[in-house]
């Protein structure tokens, strides 16, 4: 086996060293360039694992340890996996950069390095949620997730999120609750844990008939619990308060990527435990299609009523993931690969507008309210341009990533030739002038005339995290081909 | 009737039991008037009563269909169970041989299943991390002593002889944990709780005397760090194919740092939730 | 009829199981109490551990820890559900205490434990 294929295990296992040695560190600089420093290697060994993955085409099983499968764990990767770790990685790293003067601001000192330490243990359970080939692995990390996103939120240190802290857990508990039966229910049926093997005996059992209400409850509860977690439409009244009140880079991290590792271990579970064929006989595909549905619009009239800016755009953030769901929801190769390109686009553009929210914001002795920032743009420039930027890509404008996303959904549906086409593209074109309906006004505030300007001291940080993720949306939404022909690619060899 | 409506009050948390002393230090409730809530609820007694009875109706739904899932699922404790399948008997049949471990459920997590294991490790560990976030008490806020430490004697006398038992008995789970039931996660939970005892008995300034700040944060730095390094050699060891003898080895050396990493984890919850701080 | 009776009787550990976590689900959804939404979250988790134990006994064998016997194959329950409730219960632990440290925060700022109150307080906070 090359050594690049050592590479996933590396990039876990130096987020969760580098946490585990940060719970002690006393300088808060310290362990927030250590933090970013971790966050960038593994997106750099990431882009290495890709760069190699692609060239031989093909996905590896990773045993971690000396006993292969079904004896021991295993994670597995392909073209697919490796760029959306490279994603996720660099996501995080520059929404560290962008939110940096306010993380420091909004945090105490002497409790920086934990907070270092939970946004080193978020990346690290991202990587394992997307690389896990072990359904029980999944679990852990997705409890590690769950504490360390909670605590994300807390580390901001106010009223006002420690009730959101408290509604998201518990909201959390429910949804891990909710895999954990649905998985015990597959052990109970297969006795497999691992993806492949578990895969196999189902497929016997699908094609005996046999055992097909335990099947299909297990399929629903692992969908439920999942969707709970990545705020699916009906369970979503969570999201806004958390990733509302929190500080900058925790909403950012939780925006972009917290909830995109629950959908990626769900398609994971759809596409290599259950079988697209699967997911379709049992029924679920329609009622998460149709959930997603909901929440692309919901989410978007929930934001319009909005007149706080971050909680805005977390209501948006319901909506974008009504999209994934729709995706997933066709129940097609072209629906999933739709999605996962939505994911990428979002994980970028969400970010982006957070922490262009955020300096904003700054120049408005730090409210966020949107008649505050009325005209604050003129005080911080690239931030104006960073969240118009980022609002005419959840808006669909072409050139931008959330275009080619929504372009994706659209010809997904198409090629898919059922009843659902028409509704599809139906509402993708109601949630688009939804999208625009606050997008547009919200952007249209931030830069009104301003009588007096705000001096700001420069923020190179913001700058660099703000440019770089710009250019991220703007390469989705203009060289979008290599990145389909890869998400395609990998979902084949999945 | 009136003694069962005071143990619904008690059970709902509105009295206080009788004989709990333990408590006076809580906030005065006034605030809780009946009255008060009562027309509170009131407004919102529309929106809750959908959601309770939207609640009711899902849970129904999921114990109508949860019970038919349960009685068409596999008999139980017949041979013929799908869970009793090759790799549990692999398991049974090797575990002794590949890992050194006749305690087949310690070979188990720690060496075949073992990512799984530093996984759960690492939620201790980021339990911890988020008890200290939540409850460190920044110097504005420093919470009221409640040192009980020593004033009793019937307690601090007992401990005398109950803790070096507690701490002998922890050891011993710990160091047999490969041959017989035990191992890091329950000798490390009986290590902590003489902590606890020892803490309760002659206050917290005995502890800290000899488990300081520093002394623990190495503890629990080093325990889990040795955990990580010496599976991650094992994990890049065993995935790239080269020999070694490590698989039999690792389950005594990683039961020691899991049981440092437990005893330190419980120790802190305590010391954290009584005092906010170490 | 007696069919039912009787898969229920064979599956008796899981029907419990199942009880008690549609118990522990309503408890989490309905209580208004923090500490009571712990407790049934606890509920919900110990009765996901009680189902996989049970799927791995087998009649008649004992506890997967060889003992002169060797390792005949025959004679012990299947290992791994033990295993996989050993995680569980420390991952439950965990966010147990997580979420007890949390609700201790919230009792000392607003010096009560029900939701509905709490959320009285906080929109008051707000204005």
């Amino acid at each position: 086996m090359p050594f690049v294929y050592n590479l996933p295990f590396f990039c876990v296992f130096l987020c969760m060293i580098t946490a585990i040695l940060l719970s002690a560190a006393k300088s808060a600089r310290l362990s927030w360039y250590a933090t970013l420093g971790a966050a960038v290697l593994s997106a750099v060994m990431s882009a290495v694992l890709l760069v190699y993955i692609t060239r031989a085409d093909e996905a590896v099983a990773f045993s971690m340890g000396k006993f292969p499968a079904p004896l021991g764990n295993e994670i597995r990767f392909g073209p697919m996996q490796a760029l959306l770790a490279m994603c996720f990685s660099s996501v995080l790293a520059l929404s560290m950069l962008g939110g940096r003067s306010d993380m420091f601001h909004d945090v105490d000192g002497k409790k920086m390095g934990l907070a270092c330490v939970m946004l080193n243990m978020v990346l690290a359970s991202l990587l394992v949620l997307t690389f896990t080939n072990d359904i029980f692995t999944a679990y852990v990390f997705i409890e590690i997730s769950t504490i360390a996103a909670c605590a994300l939120v807390v580390i901001k240190d106010s009223g006002s999120t420690l009730m959101a802290t408290i509604r998201y857990l518990f909201m959390s508990l429910l949804g891990s609750g909710l895999f954990l039966f649905g998985i015990v229910l597959l052990y109970a049926l297969s006795g497999h844990l691992l993806m492949p093997q578990l895969s196999a005996r189902l497929s016997e059992l699908m094609d005996a008939g046999s055992y097909r209400l335990p099947l299909a409850a297990s399929a629903a509860m692992i969908t439920a619990g999942l969707g709970i977690k990545s705020a699916m439409f009906p369970f979503h009244r969570w999201l806004p308060d958390a990733h509302g009140s929190a500080t900058t880079t925790s909403s950012a991290v939780l925006s972009g990527l917290v909830l995109k590792g629950y959908a990626v271990l769900l398609i994971t579970m759809f596409t290599r435990v259950f079988s697209l064929e699967a997911v379709h006989e049992l029924g679920l595909g329609t009622p998460v299609l149709l959930l997603g549905f909901l929440g692309m619009i919901a989410g978007s009239l929930y934001a319009l009523r909005e007149y706080h800016a971050k909680r805005m755009l977390a209501y948006s953030s319901v909506a974008q993931l009504g999209y994934v769901f729709m995706g997933i929801g066709l129940c097609t190769e072209a629906g999933l690969a739709a999605a996962i390109f939505q994911i990428l686009a979002h994980a970028f553009t969400k970010p982006l507008l957070f922490i262009s929210v955020g300096r904003l914001s700054c120049a408005a002795g730090h409210e966020k309210e949107l008649s505050a920032l009325r005209g604050s743009a003129w005080s911080a420039p690239l931030a104006g341009i960073g969240f118009g930027i980022g609002a005419l890509s959840m808006i669909g404008v072409p050139l931008l990533a959330g275009f080619t996303a929504k372009l994706g959904l659209a010809s997904a549906s198409i090629s898919d030739g059922k009843m659902s086409t028409n509704v599809v593209l139906i509402v993708l074109a109601v949630s688009s002038i939804l999208n625009a309906m606050y997008y547009i006004p919200a952007m249209i505030a931030i830069w009104r005339p301003a009588r007096e300007r705000v001096r700001l001291e420069r923020d190179r940080a913001f700058n660099a995290g703000a440019v770089a993720l710009i250019a991220g949306v703007l390469i989705f939404g203009i060289f979008f081909q290599p990145a389909t022909e890869l998400i395609t690619r990998g979902l084949e060899l999945m | 009737m009136k003694k069962l409506s005071r143990f619904n009050d008690w059970v709902d948390g509105e009295l206080d039991f009788p004989l709990s002393t333990l408590h006076d230090a809580r906030p005065e409730r006034h605030e809780r008037g009946r009255h008060h809530s009562m027309s509170d609820s009131r407004s919102l007694s529309a929106f809750s009563k959908v959601y309770a009875l939207l609640c009711l109706l899902v849970c129904l739904l999921l114990v109508c269909t949860l019970l038919a899932v349960a009685a068409a699922l596999p008999g139980f404790g017949s041979e013929e169970n799908p869970t009793v399948n090759e790799v549990s008997e692999h398991y049974v049949g090797q575990a002794e041989h590949e890992t050194g471990a006749e305690n087949v459920i310690a070979g188990m997590i720690l060496n075949y299943r073992g990512f799984d294991t530093f996984g759960e490790s690492c939620v201790l560990f980021l339990a911890v991390c988020c008890v200290m976030q939540l409850l460190w008490s920044t110097g504005a806020e420093k919470k009221q002593k409640t040192d009980f430490g020593g004033q009793d004697v019937i307690l601090s006398r007992v401990c005398r002889v109950l803790v070096p038992c507690v701490l002998c008995f922890g050891l011993c789970v710990l160091f047999s944990g490969h041959t017989s039931p035990g191992g890091g996660f329950s000798g490390g939970s009986v290590l902590g709780a003489a902590l606890i005892i020892f803490a309760l008995a002659f206050g917290d300034g005995a502890v800290s005397r000899f488990f300081s700040r520093r002394i623990y944060n190495l503890v629990r730095i080093t325990g889990l760090m040795v955990y990580a390094l010496m599976f991650g050699c094992y994990i890049f060891l065993g995935a790239n194919g080269i020999e070694s003898e490590l698989s039999r080895y690792i389950v005594l050396v990683v039961d020691i740092a899991v049981g440092l990493v437990v005893m330190s984890t419980m120790y802190g919850f305590y010391s954290f939730y009584t005092k906010g701080e170490l | 009829m007696t069919g039912l009776i009787n898969a229920i009787i064979d599956n008796r550990y899981a029907v419990t199981a199942v009880l008690l976590f549609v118990i522990g689900l309503a408890n989490m959804l309905l209580q208004p109490n923090l500490i009571k939404k712990v407790v049934a979250f606890n509920i919900m988790d110990s009765a996901t551990f009680l189902m996989l134990a049970s799927r791995g006994f087998v009649e008649g064998r004992v506890a997967a820890v060889l003992t002169d016997g060797g390792a005949d194959v025959s004679r012990y329950v299947n290992p791994i559900p033990a295993g996989l409730v050993l995680t569980g219960i420390v991952v439950s632990v965990s966010v147990s205490a997580f979420s007890l440290a949390l609700i201790q925060r919230i009792y000392a700022r607003y010096g009560t434990v029900e939701l509905g109150e709490l959320l009285k307080l906080t929109k008051k906070e707000k204005v």
